[in-house]
């Protein structure tokens, strides 16, 4: 801008002094033209009256210096001249000054000479006796003025040219200095040129909303990226051949990528076939999805390609966890197989008894243990059944009604007598100490609770062993603790033995059905009360529910 | 021109690693029919190694194509050697892996034969391809080394596998056939291990531009 300014400035400043000169020279040579003229004629009446005196001897006695003189005869014929021999003079009769003169008595006329640069001027008058004087001049035509003065010009016009230049350059430094000093982080504050200031207050508030503008999209991303870092799913971009532009949390663990992975193939970080193949077909443009396991885990994955256009396509790949529901189908699976099968012994054993019986192939003496075996059959099947009962009510949430009071330590002692006649039969002892203990609960629960506690600590006892059962409260909780002194429960099964059918002892001699401590773990839930379970392999268990007492505050 | 040329080099390694990807899925296929006894499960083996041969082909071809077109040199020109002759290697896993499936598919091995170290022979291989592989695309010479150093344990299983064979023989009768099938299995793994260990030799050759004696 600066030097576009100057440029003009420049040139305009030089065009005017070039326009002006030439200009003042034209009014200069003009003025000299006529003054010359003027002079001419002047001269011209001196000599006329002096030729009209003295007759040609005015015009001899003259110097031949300066102006030249001539005496024309009427008929052209050239009679003296002052600076020419008259003789050698052609006829000078159509002249157009002469002609001029000899018809109005006074005549001028100017002829280029033979050079451009000189010019004659002539003036005649008649005398009286009819013979023409004649005075000319030699005058300098412009181009030879120009000639004469180009080394002035020239000197001027340098100097002027320089003048023009120095304030050019300082006049558009002044003129852009404000500009330059704009400040467009604060447009508004600027002062300098009126000119400027709707270009000031538009950038200014565009600069406003894109300040605006840009905040949003900060916080946006920021949304999103802790909205991605937080969810458990997996996400991963990928551009079209194949590179990681975005990975969140979720997904570096899942497929165990640590370190640097932006612009990393996925191929190089994790080879899991299944996964890769969702992706190829991802990458041909076709939407995937599947279930892949990755280690130990189940995923769903999909694959999107997003944008159609093969270079620019991305492509997003989820993953979302399924071990758990993948679990949790494969223990209903199992369950089903596990009751199915559990049923079925039983009813195999009566079937077998029942034909036996039919069929009178039982010894008389044999008939009594063989009625007794049948109806412990019955009786266990129907256990079975009831815990199934109970267990398929906590499922479905049936225990979900009204709660009460209850007094843990009667509901221990109740549970302690009905086991009576079975620790008896297998010899054991059963020690109760507490103190009436009231609780907020639903009694049919807890009394298969604290039952079923009971009745593993007997049926897994060594013979003559003995079973501690306490009730007590600890400051915020209510603590029974059933400990006995059996055969124990191995480490690495304590995590297995609240599965539903899960037994220790997979000959299932003891006569269980596997679901007694699912029971217990469900009902301690429903009370948001945890299990505890304390135990060394062939000296005992210990089982630790505590009840917390707030409970009995609601 | 030169970006054009890590570009191509690039593309080169992701087709490798697919590549030594789907050798690892034959593995385990082959494996898993053989460990679960159950030959359904290797049905897209042959499937799998047409996928193997056709990627081997596409690699060489551009193995060629960058030689010609780019004319590389030193570092490159190795990477790029090398790779043409994994591929071969890489090849021969996948067809081998294909042996043992059809090797189950005759359903001659009927008894549990725990006791051989099968399954270990199958995690070392796979672990050995894997690991070449990603020495490979990382360039990464200690870990090509530990796969060369890894062979031992497949070489001493196999060794493990025959000793046990021949004393499962001398016990009891039992069918040649099943003997013969086990013993050709475990040498199948055991020449999958050598192949790894030679596809490791060209990564090796690759960084160092050493031949590694080893490489058959």
């Amino acid at each position: 801008m600066k030097k576009r300014i100057f440029h003009s400035i420049a040139v305009a400043t030089t065009l005017v002094v070039m326009i002006s000169m030439l200009l003042i020279l034209f009014t200069l040579h003009h003025a000299f033209t006529l003054n010359q003229q003027r002079q001419l004629k002047r001269y011209l009446l001196l000599a006329f009256q002096g030729v009209e005196m003295n007759d040609i001897s005015y015009l001899t006695a003259l110097p031949e210096e300066g102006l030249r003189l001539t005496l024309i005869d009427e008929d052209g014929t050239v009679l003296f001249d002052n600076q020419a021999d008259a003789n050698e003079m052609e006829n000078h009769l159509n002249r157009p000054e002469v002609e001029h003169a000899l018809l109005t008595g006074y005549g001028e006329s100017s002829r280029q000479s033979d050079t451009l640069f000189e010019k004659q001027l002539y003036a005649a008058k008649r005398l009286s006796d009819g013979r023409i004087i004649r005075a000319s001049v030699s005058h300098a035509t412009i181009i030879k003025t120009l000639f004469s003065l180009v080394n002035a010009l020239i000197v001027v016009l340098l100097l002027s040219l320089g003048v023009a230049f120095w304030l050019a350059s300082k006049l558009s430094r002044r003129i852009v200095a404000p500009l330059n000093r704009l400040n467009l982080d604060k447009p508004l504050e600027n002062e300098g040129y009126d000119e400027l200031s709707p270009l000031l207050v538009r950038i200014d508030s565009q600069q406003r909303t894109l300040l605006a503008r840009e905040d949003q999209f900060r916080r946006q991303e920021k949304d999103f990226s802790m909205l991605v870092a937080s969810i458990s799913e997996g996400m991963i971009l990928l551009d079209h051949e194949g590179n990681v532009l975005f990975m969140n949390p979720a997904a570096q663990a899942i497929i165990s990528v640590s370190g640097d992975y932006l612009g990393k193939s996925l191929l190089s970080l994790n080879r899991n076939f299944d996964l890769l193949s969702l992706i190829h077909s991802a990458q041909q443009g076709k939407k995937s999805s599947g279930r892949i396991e990755i280690g130990d885990s189940f995923y769903l994955v999909s694959a999107v390609p997003i944008d159609s256009d093969q270079s620019l396509r991305r492509i997003a790949v989820v993953l979302v966890d399924q071990t758990d529901s993948e679990r949790a189908q494969k223990q209903r699976r199992e369950f089903t197989a596990n009751v199915s099968h559990e049923l079925k012994t039983p009813l195999h054993a009566l079937a077998g008894y029942s034909e036996l019986l039919k069929l009178h192939m039982v010894k008389k003496e044999d008939l009594d243990s063989f009625y007794q075996n049948l109806d412990d059959r019955v009786h266990k099947l129907i256990s079975l059944v009831e815990d199934m009962i109970s267990l398929s009510n906590i499922d479905e949430g049936a225990y979900d009604i009204a709660r009460q009071e209850v007094d843990l330590y009667a509901i221990v002692l109740e549970a302690v007598r009905e086991l009576a006649p079975f620790a008896d039969e297998k010899k054991i002892d059963i020690h109760v100490s507490g103190e009436s203990t009231v609780i907020i609960g639903l009694p049919k629960l807890l009394n298969s609770l604290t039952f079923n506690l009971i009745e593993n600590a007997i049926r897994y006892n060594k013979p003559s062993g003995r079973v501690d059962v306490s009730v007590q409260k600890q400051q915020e909780t209510v603590v029974l603790v059933v400990k006995d002194t059996g055969i124990g429960i191995p480490k690495d099964e304590i995590e297995h033995i609240f599965q539903r059918f899960y037994q220790v002892d997979k000959g299932r001699s003891s006569g269980g059905t596997g679901l007694g401590l699912a029971l217990v773990k469900h009902a301690a839930q429903i009370h948001q009360a945890g299990v505890d379970v304390d135990s060394s392999l062939g000296e005992g268990t210990t089982m630790t529910v505590r009840f917390p007492c707030l409970q009995s505050q609601e | 021109m030169r970006s054009d040329f890590d570009h191509q080099l690039n593309r080169l390694k992701q087709e490798m690693l697919a590549m030594g990807m789907h050798c690892e899925k034959a593995i385990s296929q082959a494996a898993q029919a053989l460990l679960d006894g159950n030959a359904s499960l290797s049905e897209a083996l042959p499937q799998l190694q047409e996928n193997i041969k056709h990627r081997e082909r596409e690699i060489e071809s551009s193995c060629l194509q960058l030689l010609l077109r780019q004319q590389p040199v030193a570092r490159d020109l190795r990477m790029v050697s090398a790779a043409l002759k994994m591929v071969t290697d890489l090849e021969r896993i996948g067809d081998q892996a294909g042996d043992i499936a059809e090797i189950v598919k005759m359903g001659n091995i009927r008894g549990n034969y725990t006791q051989l170290p099968l399954q270990q022979m199958v995690e070392a291989t796979i672990k050995m391809v894997n690991d070449a592989i990603d020495a490979f695309s990382n360039q990464d010479e200690a870990k090509a080394t530990a796969v060369i150093a890894y062979d031992d344990v497949v070489d001493s299983c196999f060794d493990e596998v025959k000793r046990k064979l021949v004393e499962i023989l001398k016990e009891k009768e039992v069918l040649a056939e099943e003997i013969i099938d086990l013993l050709m299995i475990a040498k199948y793994l055991e020449r999958i291990g050598d192949h790894a260990v030679n596809v490791a030799g060209w990564v090796l050759f690759s960084i160092t531009g050493q031949i590694d004696a080893n490489i058959t």
